[in-house]
């Protein structure tokens, strides 16, 4: 049974959770983690229910909420879920609750950081749910503040220099959306009452825009903005600079939320507005995108085989995966799109499961070197198995989640700009070069001196890694549980750009 | 206007000045007592500033369309809309700051009351002459408050202060004759007539008087923003630092409202000045916060920048469009600046070593938070509003500045917090003896109490519950 204003739930109930844990004596740590847990936990109870009452054949918003907020400024709270925001809404949900789980051993401001990181959930349940280009703002806005907070106080002095670096950056993308999405609210209208709008679903037929929004030059200037505002968070590349230093200073648990969902954010965006309401913009942009795809594709796997340190490894493995996902985007062709939205989700589940489990290393022996890590797998099997299964997920091996969408992207792309997809290939290459080396050194071999003492795999480590390695399976096996969920939503706005 | 005469809102003409005479009673009250009975005398003039916020919160419906109330200095000054909403905002903050002022300041106190009449005054202000009169009172008031709440050996930078006010009033006041006399009246509102009477002005007269005005209004009433913190010493309560860097310029916004309509005849030369002057000051202002390592020196800089946004309103929308999004500007930034200001004194004053943890470190949180206009407290949706109105009306270099603005807010207001609370000091153990209470813990409660309410203030703006000036739409 889903409960009336399931969304609303599932969006404000962590921020809930992070309002008791302020009013928590600092000194009561489990008491924090636990109320932080359980507020995490109910939101992916109801996005399971929800995904079962979904109609996947159905073109329409469903779950829909729709009620007026600040009428002058002319803001509406309008919340709706449809084939592409809700694997997101389910993916959000889930990572958030291992990213805590993950987290467990934050001791130093546990208060703030558990507070934080509900409080990320909520912005990016409240993106994904956003019917209302405001609200969607507001929520974003939310996201990247949090992020901020959690980057720099969590971070160590490297994490300084991030948090300066991410406020900065993404500040001012966030700036550039905003102002495209105003002159945005401002051109098109409402066919009631002929005044602006923030709907979203107004904004998306072409009939509201005004002259002034249909000139060439106006709409390639408001999609560049989205775009920029977009890929600063994806991160397209030269936007990306910022990633690096974030992974390698900030506790596991922030890279896993930023890889596995903040990243998304970006995606999201692009997939959600700056499309389908300029689609003869996205047209022009094409070739655009899908070379800074390749560029990320080949560039992020360059960087993961040239780094010691794990965090930015994988950072780096993630960077160019989603740049593969957004050459899939460029492609405009239905498995192209398709590829690159069931990438979104593998990507998420499995990077999520990837920092998951080197957060593990991380605390049992306090760093992620590469060169002071060998034989795990002799001395942790279980934890080495399940950190195998991951990097060959994320290798792109047959029967694992990431194979599905990465063959359907470079297939969708070969169509349309072989040079991307041959990029997109060499993306893989290098993903199967990185990860075989981390294999290598890492899981097999003997086992060095100092990991002796290694701790056996703990039981909330297991809570974590083995229900996404499930997942990570499944959807490997069988992809078609995420693409009909997928597929309507991603052929109509196929349809709307044209391809 | 009649005694008894209704506006679309009931308005009785004598509650027009009801607030007005209150603070003159209590000015001359503190005045006369000062000498002695201190105690009593401090606790006085605080009651007095509540009643006088009560009575500007009632008198809220000052500002009914259809007419206005006399005032009791006939024509000089007039209580509209704005005007009464400004009083409000000004009575209620000088309340706040007399009540969390040390013991022993009944000077400082009352020297308080004296700027907010004038500050009041200069809201009201329909003449040049009036205006002067408003600046002298204010600034006299608000200079020697602070030189009665400066130790000995600390009153220096009073008293250059002092003399940057000279300077800005002389300033003013050659700007003001200048004004009368392009416009050949002393009267703002026959001065749009006049102007446009006028076959032509010179290229640069207007943008000439409008900066000796600017200019003088900035030095007299603002002066250099970051005076008040020495090192890590304070020369005057945090409290005092706030309602200087925040009450002026609820004065000035409501001022500009009223020399704007007055130079209709060159309304455009006029935007671009405001446009311009805006973009220097939200620049400038936020640029040289940035570089400071204090925070209530960061804050008072911010201040300019704030202005800046504010007057970015002026010159965004209509005159009426763009007074409302000026005065929510300034009023959702007067609240979460002074708690800022105040609490920053109290979190990093002497004696207050470790009040990193417990509720205040978040309260100085969420007030910076708001100040970045970040949502979902105060502070974002006036910045979304101004940001809409520059984008509605095509005016997009400004908008760029504003965006400009709010980005360099985010680095100014943000980063102090990582600096606060990097290093998670350890908490010590629940069953540990409490610690005993630190010097000044009275005053710390009080604060706190003043620095609750006025979240409360900045939370509610933000979720939408209240809407500051609704009347003003």
């Amino acid at each position: 049974m889903v409960p009336a204003h399931t969304l609303s739930w599932i969006v404000f109930l962590p921020l809930g959770g992070a309002l008791v844990i302020l009013c928590l004596a600092p000194q009561r740590r489990e008491a924090i983690k636990t109320v932080a847990l359980c507020t995490a936990a109910l939101p992916v109870v109801q996005a399971v229910l929800m995904v079962f009452r979904f109609d996947p054949g159905e073109t329409a918003f469903q779950f829909v909420e729709h009620y007026t907020w600040a009428p002058v400024l002319g803001f509406e709270y309008f919340v709706g879920v449809d084939g592409l925001s809700l694997p997101l809404v389910v993916l959000a949900t889930l990572v958030s609750f291992l990213a805590l789980l993950t987290a467990w051993s934050v001791e130093s401001g546990a208060k703030g950081f558990f507070a934080l990181a509900l409080i990320l959930e909520t912005g990016v349940l409240g993106v994904f749910c956003a019917l209302d280009t405001a609200l969607l703002w507001v929520f974003w806005e939310l996201v990247l503040t949090a992020t901020f907070f959690l980057v720099s106080l969590w971070g160590g002095e490297e994490g300084r220099r991030a948090g300066r670096q991410f406020l900065i950056l993404t500040q001012t993308g966030a700036l550039a959306i905003l102002l495209a999405l105003l002159a945005l609210r401002q051109h098109v209208a409402d066919p009631l009452d002929g005044g602006p709008t923030f709907n979203l679903i107004l904004q998306l037929d072409q009939a509201n825009h005004d002259q002034w929004l249909s000139g060439t030059g106006v709409r390639h200037w408001i999609f560049a903005a989205l775009v920029f505002g977009c890929g600063v968070l994806i991160p397209i590349y030269p936007l990306h600079v910022w990633q690096p230093r974030l992974h390698r200073s900030s506790p596991v648990a922030v890279p896993l939320l930023v890889a596995a969902l903040v990243a998304k954010l970006g995606f999201y965006g692009i997939l959600r507005i700056a499309w389908p309401v300029l689609p003869d913009a996205a047209a022009w942009a094409r070739p655009v995108l899908m070379t800074l795809g390749g560029i990320a594709a080949i560039h992020g796997g360059l960087g993961a085989l040239g780094r010691r340190d794990l965090a930015v490894i994988l950072g780096y493995g993630s960077f160019s995966l989603l740049g593969l996902a957004l050459i899939g985007l460029g492609s405009f062709t239905l498995s192209g799109v398709q590829g690159a939205g069931l990438l979104l989700v593998t990507h998420g589940l499995v990077y999520a499961m990837l920092f998951a489990a080197a957060g593990g290393l991380y605390d049992r022996k306090g760093n992620l070197d590469l060169e002071r890590w060998c034989g795990l797998y002799k001395r942790a099997p279980v934890l080495g198995a399940l950190f195998t299964l991951a990097l060959l997920a994320a290798w792109g091996l047959p029967g694992l989640a990431i194979y599905p969408g990465a063959a359907l992207t470079l297939a969708g792309a070969l169509v349309r700009h072989p040079l991307a997809a041959l990029a997109g290939a060499v993306g893989l290459l290098l993903a199967a070069a990185w990860t075989s080396r981390v294999i290598l050194k890492v899981c097999l071999g003997e086992p060095s001196a100092d990991l002796d003492d290694l701790p056996a795999t703990r039981g909330r480590e297991l809570g974590a890694l083995v229900p996404l390695a499930l997942l990570v399976l499944l959807l490997g096996l069988y992809p078609r549980l995420l693409a009909d969920l997928t597929s309507t939503t991603l052929a109509g706005l196929v349809r709307v750009v044209g391809g | 206007m009649g005694p008894g005469q209704t506006l679309d809102v009931p308005v009785v003409t004598f509650a027009a000045w009801r607030p007005e005479l209150v603070l003159a009673a209590t000015l001359v009250l503190g005045l006369l007592a000062g000498a002695r009975a201190r105690r009593h005398v401090q606790f006085a003039v605080v009651a007095g500033l509540v009643v006088a916020a009560v009575l500007a919160a009632i008198d809220q419906d000052g500002g009914g369309p259809a007419g206005r109330p006399s005032h009791p200095l006939g024509a000089h000054f007039v209580v509209d809309g704005p005007a009464a909403l400004a009083r409000l905002a000004l009575t209620a903050l000088a309340a706040l700051v007399a009540g969390v002022l040390p013991r022993g300041q009944h000077r400082s106190a009352t020297m308080l009351v004296a700027a907010t009449l004038g500050l009041v005054w200069l809201t009201e202000a329909t003449t040049a002459a009036a205006v002067l009169l408003a600046v002298g009172t204010a600034v006299v008031g608000g200079s020697m408050s602070a030189w009665f709440a400066a130790s000995g050996g600390q009153r220096r930078a009073v008293r250059r202060w002092h003399l940057t006010a000279a300077l800005g009033f002389a300033v003013l006041a050659y700007g003001l004759a200048l004004w009368s006399g392009l416009a050949g009246t002393l009267e703002f509102g026959e001065a749009a007539a006049n102007l446009a009477a006028r076959p032509s002005l010179p290229p640069l007269a207007l943008p000439l008087v409008l900066s000796c005005l600017g200019v003088g209004l900035v030095l007299s009433l603002l002066g250099e923003p970051g005076r008040f913190q020495d090192g890590d010493l304070e020369v005057v309560p945090a409290a005092l630092t706030g309602w200087l860097t925040v009450a002026p310029l609820v004065g000035l916004v409501v001022l500009v409202h009223r020399l704007v309509p007055a130079t209709d005849s060159a309304a455009p030369a006029v935007s671009d000045f405001m446009g311009a002057l805006a973009a220097v000051l939200v620049i400038g202002g936020f640029l040289a916060a940035a570089v400071q390592s204090r925070l209530q020196r960061r804050l008072a800089w911010a201040a300019a920048g704030q202005v800046g946004l504010a007057l970015l309103g002026h010159a965004a929308a209509s005159s009426g469009g763009g007074l409302a999004i000026s005065m929510r500007c300034v009023l959702t930034f007067a609240p979460a600046q002074l708690g800022a200001v105040l609490l920053s004194g109290a979190i990093a004053g002497p004696g207050h070593v470790g009040l990193r943890r417990g509720a205040l470190p978040v309260l100085l949180a969420g007030f910076l938070v708001s100040l970045a206009a970040v949502p979902p407290l105060a502070g974002w949706r006036p910045r979304f509003e101004l940001l809409q109105a520059l984008v509605a009306g095509d005016r997009y270099l400004l908008g760029g500045v504003a965006a400009a603005g709010t980005l360099f807010g985010c680095v100014v207001y943000l980063r102090p917090l990582v600096g606060l609370w990097r290093g998670h000091a350890e908490p010590p153990p629940l069953d540990e003896a409490a610690p005993a209470a630190p010097a000044g813990a009275g005053s710390l409660a009080v604060t706190s109490l003043v620095a609750a309410a006025l979240f409360a203030i900045v939370l509610a703006w933000g979720a939408g519950l209240l809407r500051p000036g609704w009347y003003l739409d």
